[in-house]
């Protein structure tokens, strides 16, 4: 069933697996196969995932086998104290991007996966120890994932013990050097690179931070082999969560290349009358309807066009709404969940919204676009995280997609689309929230 | 205490009022190495923006590779420092209370 | 060795400088035999200069972390004076420690300069002298190596400075012999002036954040004006404060302690 090329192979039909249920459905996870922990270690299972190109489906897309590799080399040649060169495995289930629901389902269904994944992870590079972030408020997710860690060890699944990590709900907490920060006894905020996670992360040692899809795919790669992931799509299988304006809102695994249009249509196609896509999520971009159709659901098409793949989003907006209005809205609410660390953060994302909200809701005139483009360059790359990055890149694209909005706005005012309570999802926010 | 003194009032810091006068951006921006037309050192300036509370020491003392942006931060020139401002450069990095300009070897 | 009494060369005559001897009239109040040698002399004016000094270089450190600047005034410039003059006032410390400890007439080693409250001559004030001595080498050491160390620690030594220059003007104003002396009293206090204006500026700079350390500063400012005001009116500026002070009996001359009707008398 999962041997053969098809989909699903992440998540499974029916309910969640017990770990019974997922050994007959998957097969015993491949441990102790690797080799020692020696150096040798999980040799095999990093060039593997290396073949396979699979990318991190966090959203940053970076190649996992390099990330493998670079914590299995700095763990190998730490120093001489066997403290100092066990490495350490933090799993990221938080999911802190509000139109995202993969992560969360993925956790629900095929824990054992995920857990697989870590496990496999930890004995390729050496780690001794694993955490697994989540929210701290997923309440019955955290106790059933826990019931399913027992259970684990119990049957004596792992290499390494995996511990819960809680995560304080706030966009930046679970970016990767903020969980290390946490699960140091810090807070949850970025810290500076570098040292590198992969050089110096959780407890001083070499750090793997892997998404929990990412984790699952390892799993899978490490019983079925590169090739089979990659028979599947142009890189494999990912899954996507599309909302908006679509009959069918939810989560689909997909062949990764597959047309956005042919995604919407297994959505139950638009629910209104569309405008444009947000793809991405809020690091991502907006794309004109029209233009987003022919375009393959993949990380390099869909930044070529302006946009992103990011942890796999797709927002439908109806010609309902007003895409100026959604995007101040969202720069807002990405303005309150600045960590507070970054001069530039701190003071351009407010000024960014700030100046959105003018376009949007007053009177949009060419010095408020000006100052807009402005900030966008003088926050780019000048915090230590991506946050300010990321909206700069979601603002430019609005910019450029809504140009029409703008023209017209700047003529006669906001239109009548505008809605005080936009539609993207922004949990806890309210207009103005401080960071 | 770094936290502090950057939230006074209801978004960051009152920006620095720096030796060269106004705020907003002052002056044309910083041309790094190549544009310079002199030889590369191969350091390049980089700032750990956590650590940096815009106290503007590298902006008064290296005019030529940073400026101040609208809020008193300090904006690097990309690239390489030219050798002859990498004494400046060295003394700018001393001279920063939260050393937060870092000089690297350039990748 | 002349004896003369405290606060210099006619001061027991009101202050009028350049009076060589007691008048025969006076009587013989508590008086405190002292050196005549010029190391006496460089030890209580290097003592003064270092004491100004000290003062300038807080009052530059406040100025910097209130981040004063103006066009003409970069804060590199309040900077650079600020290591310039306490690089000044620890030279000048040190002359005034050597000539203290060269000026055999009481004998002061080197070690009552660096370990407190041993000496025998006014060992609480000499050892505050020492306190103060200790923590601006500490600074000093600190600052130097700024780059190679951790900035919390850096930091951490860096606010011993609000210790050390207070813990410096009462060394001055409890060991010090020319403290009744007019204008050497009015330089102290307009060193504290100074010192307590910018203190309250640095206070208010960045209110409201950190309100309840702020508060408690601004406290803690208040309490030490009034509490040193009233010790060194009832303190040094009264008579007899040699012996009270610590003085060795051999050096204390005198048989009754017949107080002088005018300030800047013996003591």
């Amino acid at each position: 069933m999962t041997t053969a090329t098809g989909l699903p192979r992440l998540i499974p039909p029916g309910g969640p697996l017990s770990l019974a249920d997922h050994v007959a459905r998957y097969g015993p996870a491949p441990l102790g196969e690797q080799g020692g922990a020696d150096g040798t270690a999980g040799g095999d299972l990093i060039s593997e995932v290396e073949r396979a190109g699979l990318t991190g489906r966090g959203g940053a897309g970076f190649p996992a086998g390099r990330k493998l590799r670079a914590v299995a080399t700095a763990a190998r040649t730490a120093g001489p104290l066997r403290s100092q060169a066990a490495a350490v495995v933090v799993a990221n289930g938080c999911e802190s991007e509000p139109a995202s629901a993969k992560d969360g389902l993925l956790l629900a269904r095929a824990p054992h996966l995920v857990l697989d994944g870590i496990a496999l992870a930890a004995e390729a590079v050496g780690a001794t120890r694993c955490y697994l972030g989540l929210h701290a408020d997923a309440g019955e997710l955290g106790l059933r994932l826990a019931a399913a860690i027992a259970e684990r060890e119990r049957a004596g699944c792992d290499p390494a013990p995996v511990q819960l990590q809680p995560v304080p709900r706030s966009y930046v907490a679970s970016q990767e050097t903020a969980l290390i920060s946490l699960v140091n006894g810090g807070p949850a905020k970025p810290t500076f690179v570098p040292p590198r996670p992969f050089q110096k992360g959780a407890h001083g040692r070499p750090t793997l931070v892997q998404n929990v899809e990412t984790l699952a795919h390892i799993a899978l790669i490490a019983r079925f082999g590169a090739d089979w992931f990659r028979d599947v799509g142009s890189a494999g299988s990912g899954l996507i969560t599309v909302s908006g304006a679509v009959q069918r809102p939810g989560v689909y695994e997909i062949a990764i290349g597959m047309p956005v249009g042919e995604l919407v249509r297994r959505a139950g196609g638009p629910s209104q009358q569309p405008q444009a896509i947000l793809a991405g999520g809020y690091f991502g971009g907006w794309l004109p309807y029209a233009q987003a159709l022919d375009l393959p659901v993949s990380d390099p098409a869909l930044r070529a066009a302006g946009a992103a793949l990011g942890p796999g989003i797709l927002v439908v907006l109806p010609e309902s709404a007003c895409g100026l209005a959604e995007t101040a809205w969202v720069a807002d609410y990405l303005a309150s969940q600045s960590a507070g660390q970054c001069g530039p953060c701190l003071n351009g994302l407010p000024a960014l919204a700030d100046v959105l909200k003018h376009l949007a809701f007053g009177r949009a005139d060419g010095r408020g676009v000006t100052w807009a483009q402005q900030l966008l360059g003088l926050v780019a790359r000048r915090g230590a995280c991506h946050l300010p990055d990321g909206t700069a890149a979601f603002v430019d694209s609005a910019l450029r997609t809504f140009a029409a909005e703008l023209h017209q706005h700047s003529v006669s005012g906001p239109c009548a689309r505008v809605r005080r309570r936009p539609t993207l999802p922004a949990p806890g926010h309210s207009w103005g929230a401080p960071a | 205490m770094s936290h502090a003194a950057r939230t006074d009032g209801a978004r960051g810091p009152r920006p620095a009022r720096t030796a060269a006068g106004d705020r907003r951006m002052p002056g044309p921006a910083p041309r790094g190495a190549a544009a310079r037309g002199g030889a590369a050192s191969g350091r390049a300036l980089r700032v750990n923006p956590i650590a940096c509370e815009a106290h503007g020491m590298c902006i008064e003392l290296l005019p030529e590779l940073i400026r101040a942006d609208p809020w008193g931060y300090p904006i690097v020139a990309p690239g390489s420092v030219p050798d002859d401002l990498l004494p400046l450069a060295r003394r700018a990095v001393a001279a920063c209370p939260t050393l937060a300009l870092l000089l690297d070897p350039e990748k | 060795m002349s004896a003369w009494p405290l606060g210099g060369p006619g001061a027991a005559l009101g202050g009028v400088p350049g009076a060589l001897a007691l008048p025969a009239a006076v009587p013989p109040a508590a008086i405190v035999v002292t050196s005549s040698t010029p190391l006496w002399y460089l030890t209580r004016a290097t003592g003064l200069v270092a004491l100004v000094l000290l003062t300038l270089s807080m009052a530059f450190g406040l100025l910097s972390s209130v981040r004063y600047a103006r066009p003409a005034w970069p804060r590199f410039v309040t900077i650079g004076l600020h290591r310039n003059t306490s690089l000044l006032a620890l030279a000048f410390t040190a002359i005034h420690v050597v000539t203290t400890v060269a000026d055999g007439f009481v004998s002061i080693p080197l070690q009552d300069a660096f370990v407190p409250f041993i000496s025998t001559y006014r060992p609480l004030w000499l050892g505050l002298g020492a306190i103060a001595f200790d923590l601006m080498l500490a600074l000093t050491v600190t600052s130097l190596l700024r780059t190679r160390m951790s900035l919390r620690s850096w930091r951490l030594v860096h606010w011993g400075a609000y210790l050390c220059w207070p813990v410096a003007v009462l060394h001055g104003l409890g060991t010090g012999t020319d403290t009744p002396v007019n204008w050497v009293l009015g330089l102290t206090v307009a060193c504290v002036a100074l010192v307590a204006v910018l203190i309250a500026w640095r206070l208010a700079y960045g209110w409201p954040a950190h309100a309840a350390a702020r508060l408690a500063g601004a406290l803690a400012l208040v309490l030490t004006l009034i509490v040193g005001g009233a010790w060194l009116t009832a303190g040094p500026l009264q008579p007899g404060w040699a012996r009270r002070a610590g003085t060795p009996e051999h050096v204390v001359q005198g048989s009754s302690t017949v107080t002088r009707p005018h300030p800047g008398g013996t003591r």
